[in-house]
């Protein structure tokens, strides 16, 4: 048996091989599929399905793991994207509302050319209940100086700079009990003062001072400054009247005013720093 | 105690007075009556009371002066005055009448308010204020403020055991 595989084997072997050979020429040469190649591949078919899955269910655990780490880094870019993107929108909307200010100041700015602003922001309100002060970003470096009225972007008056340091000033607003300016009636022109008061500064309110008795001042009527003396500029609107009193004397009134400007939502000021005097 | 502890003493003192300074930034923009309450006056009488020496009338000195250059008022050394005058009663108190507690905490601080709103009242009283008016603003402050002692007592009482006791 053993000498016949070893005879016959050989001849067995080349005998196959020659019919493979053949059956490959055949196969090749011949048009479309043959029966046997088509025959192999119906039987291999499955396995190969198998196999395909197989490897593409490895190939998949495999992209996991390896994706997690680009996702984890992805992750962390974005996110610091997003961060970035959020800083540019509050710049955004911060600049957004300093450029409708700066509309608004420009409109001030046609009408009244001969105002010299320095913009700054607010950067502290009084802690003290028995004054009404504000701070701001700029002082004398920027040109700011003592006696320098401050008014919103509408141009309303907010106050009078009472101190100033290099980078820094404050601001007496027309709330103050100590604060005190040369006023008039827009309707009839009468000219008297106003100041503040300590039991209306906590209501958000101020006096209008000295009415003479004849006074035809009534509620509504709006106030701005006089600019007598040439201290302060003048038609600077102060507020409107709330309520006509009469003072403890008897002999004298005295309105009741709220300013225009809001003083609570003040985010930057424009002081005036130069101004021509009209008489 | 060693000039040291005593440096580190004040020191940790001084940090309870910046963090009360930080929350009364935080409390500004609180408005009951149209105030806030006013939490400084309270800062130097707490020492005051729980250490009872005369580094509390120089450390109510430095609070005073810190606040007449930050707050400018009606008097040029209203705060400085009113601190000083505030901590030397505090102590007297604390030492004489009432041990160092949440009462003596309250009524301190009511000693403080008294001294501070005095002086602002003779200030504006001086000017074109009333005295109803000032007198009005003065209550409602103390009414505002003065129950925050309770608050700020035990911040100090924790740095007098920890570190004034070492």
């Amino acid at each position: 048996m053993k000498k016949f595989f070893t005879k016959s084997g050989i001849i067995v072997l080349t005998v196959v091989t020659i019919a493979a050979v053949i059956l490959c020429i055949v196969s090749a040469a011949g048009s479309g599929t043959g029966f046997i190649h088509n025959a192999l591949g119906v039987i291999a078919s499955p396995f190969r399905a198998a196999g395909s899955a197989v490897s593409g269910w490895v190939g998949d655990i495999a992209g996991r793991f390896a994706s997690v780490e680009s996702l984890q880094e992805e992750n962390d870019a974005l996110r610091q994207q997003v961060a970035e993107l959020e800083k540019e929108l509050r710049q955004a909307q911060e600049d957004s509302q300093e450029n409708e200010r700066l509309r608004t100041l420009l409109n001030l700015r046609q009408q009244r050319e001969d105002f010299v602003f320095e913009s700054a922001r607010v950067v502290g309100q009084s802690t003290s209940n028995w004054s009404s002060t504000i701070t701001l970003s700029k002082g004398t470096s920027s040109g700011i100086a003592i006696g320098d009225c401050a008014v919103n972007e509408e141009g309303f008056l907010v106050g009078v700079v009472t101190d100033a340091g290099l980078n820094w000033s404050t601001v007496t607003t027309i709330l103050d009990p100590s604060s005190q300016l040369g006023a008039k009636v827009f309707r009839t022109g009468e000219t008297t003062v106003v100041q503040g008061d300590l039991g209306l500064m906590n209501q958000g309110q101020l006096k209008l001072a000295y009415l003479a008795g004849e006074s035809s001042v009534i509620n509504g009527d709006l106030v701005m400054t006089s600019g007598l003396g040439g201290y302060y500029p003048s038609d600077l609107v102060i507020g409107s009247v709330e309520e006509i009193r009469t003072d403890d004397n008897g002999l004298t009134k005295y309105a009741v005013m709220t300013p225009k400007v809001d003083l609570d939502a003040l985010v930057q000021v424009f002081v005036i720093t130069d101004f021509t005097i009209i008489d | 105690m060693t000039p040291r502890d005593l440096t580190i003493k004040w020191l940790f003192y001084s940090g309870a007075a910046l963090i009360c300074l930080v929350l009364q930034q935080l409390l500004n923009p609180i408005q009951i009556w149209g105030i806030h309450p006013f939490i400084l006056p309270l800062v130097p009488v707490m020492p005051a009371m729980l250490e009872g020496r005369s580094e509390s009338a120089l450390f109510a000195v430095g609070c005073g002066v810190f606040c007449d250059l930050l707050f400018p008022a009606q008097i040029p050394c209203l705060y400085t005055l009113a601190f000083l005058a505030a901590a030397l009663a505090a102590g007297q108190l604390a030492g004489r009448i009432i041990m160092p507690g949440f009462l003596c905490a309250l009524l301190s601080g009511l000693i403080a308010f008294v001294c501070t709103d005095l002086l602002q009242i003779l200030a504006h009283t001086a000017g074109a204020t009333q005295f109803s008016d000032a007198a009005l603003l003065s209550g409602q402050e103390l009414l505002l403020s003065v129950p925050f002692a309770l608050l700020l007592y035990p911040l100090f009482r924790a740095i007098h055991r920890r570190v004034a006791n070492e």
